[in-house]
């Protein structure tokens, strides 16, 4: 009998337990459809505030060594300036295998294959896109 | 010279004219891809290396070498020239009367088997008379370089390859710097040829044509005087390539390919850079 | 070397036994997983040892072919390091590393055979 009682007090903890949770799960589904907008923003300024680091990074990217970016100071030019990013590579995915290995598009460019030569990591050419992408 | 030796002799010389480049038609193609590339420019005027394509760099350039830092290492090689060895003997004996021989260097020894530099040739010249070698990038062995590329200025680079050996020893140094090296995977042509004269930074790019006329060079980044070897290997740790040993084969090689370019120019050194 | 790990083995193993023979029945557990957690140690130390052994030939082979990057160097040290602290972890990872920087290394050098002539000027 004492166990019966038992269980069902168990029972009642639980589903009180349960629906707290769905509660507190509803109230922050809705918060975040307010703010969902703004965090996915700061998420994307985040990260192309990294990718900037590892594009001027001299042991990293160190693009600024042969591409001109607006307002950079002693830009190189042995290669192409980086303007209007959005609009020359639509396809972010063709953008990242670029930089990954120019030398596939172009067997001829001095550009270092960043990512098959393993001198960026994929998060850090991931970033590096954001950022490219960006300008 | 008997006919046979004579018939082998030009049979090897068809071989390698078949199998290897010509290092003449090389030159000329080279002298011609910078005409090309810059048509106001007479090509004389490379031996200034950069400041022949850049005129603003020039001017800093000239007034660097109202006052040039590496004046007081041909004054203390002209020193360390002059001071007889231990045996009484002295460079002299190596070199001759005149100490402004570099434009004969590096040079193919036939009985060696492989490339001489200037470089080699003092020490040997040491050891010769019983010295110690000396150190081979800067120091007093590159103090003694620029005396006598001091003592050269004005003559002209003449470089002989006249053996399939030398041929051999040109080949290998023309490849190395036509090959990608380094996890950046540069050549050395992609930055003084294909995109020669382009800006890395505030560095911009100088020709291979030339490279050779002004060694030593003292440069504003090392604060001394120093061999050009010394700066291949800056140039392949640049590349993030494992640089190689001063004065092994393959720098050799390659200062004997680098030197055949610039044949007929007129050394200058030493020289100063940033 | 390969003989001596095992030999190392063997007698840890031989070690373990007599142990066990000797414990009672309820540390019998605890003993097994103390010589399972050496011979884990073993192990690997003898794979980093063969990694190791595999990354600093294969940097050889690219030093033979004059295309040895700078990078590798500080991959094999960091990997001798974190082995000297007894951070296999890390040690395994650097060598991993060094080596496939080596394996790339020797594809630049065969692929340039091939290349370099074309960037001559003609």
């Amino acid at each position: 009998m004492l166990r019966v009682f038992e269980s069902v007090n168990n029972l009642l903890l639980t589903a009180g337990i349960a629906t707290a949770l769905l509660l507190a799960t509803g109230l922050v589904d809705a918060q975040e459809g307010a703010i969902a907008d703004n965090s996915v923003e700061a998420e994307l300024a985040k990260r192309i505030e990294t990718g900037r680091g590892v594009f001027e990074t001299r042991r990293k990217g160190n693009c600024l060594s042969c591409h001109l970016v607006i307002g950079s100071e002693l830009p190189g030019n042995a290669g192409p300036p980086l303007i209007g990013m959005q609009a020359r590579w639509p396809d972010r995915e063709a953008l990242k295998a670029q930089i990954y290995d120019p030398t596939l598009r172009n067997p001829d460019t001095i550009m270092p294959p960043y990512g098959l030569h393993r001198m960026l990591t994929d998060e850090e050419l991931d970033v590096l896109v954001d950022y490219v992408l960006s300008l | 010279m008997k006919w046979t030796n004579l018939i082998t002799l030009l049979l090897a010389s068809m071989m390698v004219a078949s199998v290897q480049a010509d290092p003449e038609t090389d030159r000329q193609a080279l002298r011609d891809f910078y005409q090309q590339k810059f048509p106001d420019i007479d090509l004389a005027e490379f031996k200034n290396g950069v400041y022949a394509i850049d005129s603003k760099m020039r001017e800093q350039w000239l007034e660097m070498e109202d006052f040039p830092a590496y004046e007081i290492a041909i004054d203390e090689g002209e020193e360390l020239y002059n001071t007889p060895f231990a045996n009484g003997k002295s460079y002299a004996d190596c070199f001759g009367d005149d100490p402004g021989v570099k434009h004969n260097y590096p040079m193919f020894d036939q009985a060696r088997g492989g490339v001489v530099t200037l470089e080699v040739a003092i020490n040997q010249c040491r050891k010769e008379h019983g010295e110690a070698a000396l150190p081979w990038l800067v120091g007093e062995l590159a103090e003694i370089s620029a005396y006598m590329a001091y003592q050269s200025r004005g003559k002209s680079i003449d470089i002989k390859i006249d053996s399939p050996e030398a041929i051999a020893a040109y080949d290998d140094g023309e490849q190395f710097y036509y090959t990608r090296r380094g996890q950046l995977n540069f050549e050395c042509s992609g930055c003084h040829q294909q995109n020669v004269g382009k800006m890395l930074r505030a560095e911009r790019t100088s020709p291979t044509l030339g490279h050779t006329t002004h060694w030593p060079v003292y440069r504003g980044r090392w604060q001394y005087v120093g061999n050009i070897q010394k700066r291949f290997q800056e140039c392949n740790i640049q590349v993030r390539a494992v640089p190689f040993e001063a004065q092994s084969e393959t720098y050799r090689n390659l200062e004997y390919f680098l030197t055949y370019m610039s044949n007929g120019m007129e050394l200058n050194g030493p020289g100063s850079r940033r | 070397m390969k003989i001596l790990w095992i030999s190392g083995l063997i007698i840890l193993s031989v070690a373990a036994c007599d142990s066990q023979e000797k414990v009672t029945e309820t540390a019998v557990e605890p003993a097994v997983a103390e010589v399972a957690a050496v011979v884990a140690v073993v192990t690997q130390t003898q794979d980093f040892a063969s990694l190791m052994q595999q990354a600093e030939d294969l940097y050889m082979q690219t030093k033979v072919a004059k295309h040895a990057w700078l990078i590798n160097l500080d991959r094999i040290k960091d990997a001798r390091l974190a082995a000297e602290k007894g951070d296999m972890d890390t040690a395994v990872a650097n060598a991993e590393e060094a080596i496939k920087l080596s394996r790339l290394a020797l594809n630049q050098a065969e692929s340039e055979k091939s290349r370099w002539q074309a960037r001559v000027p003609q």
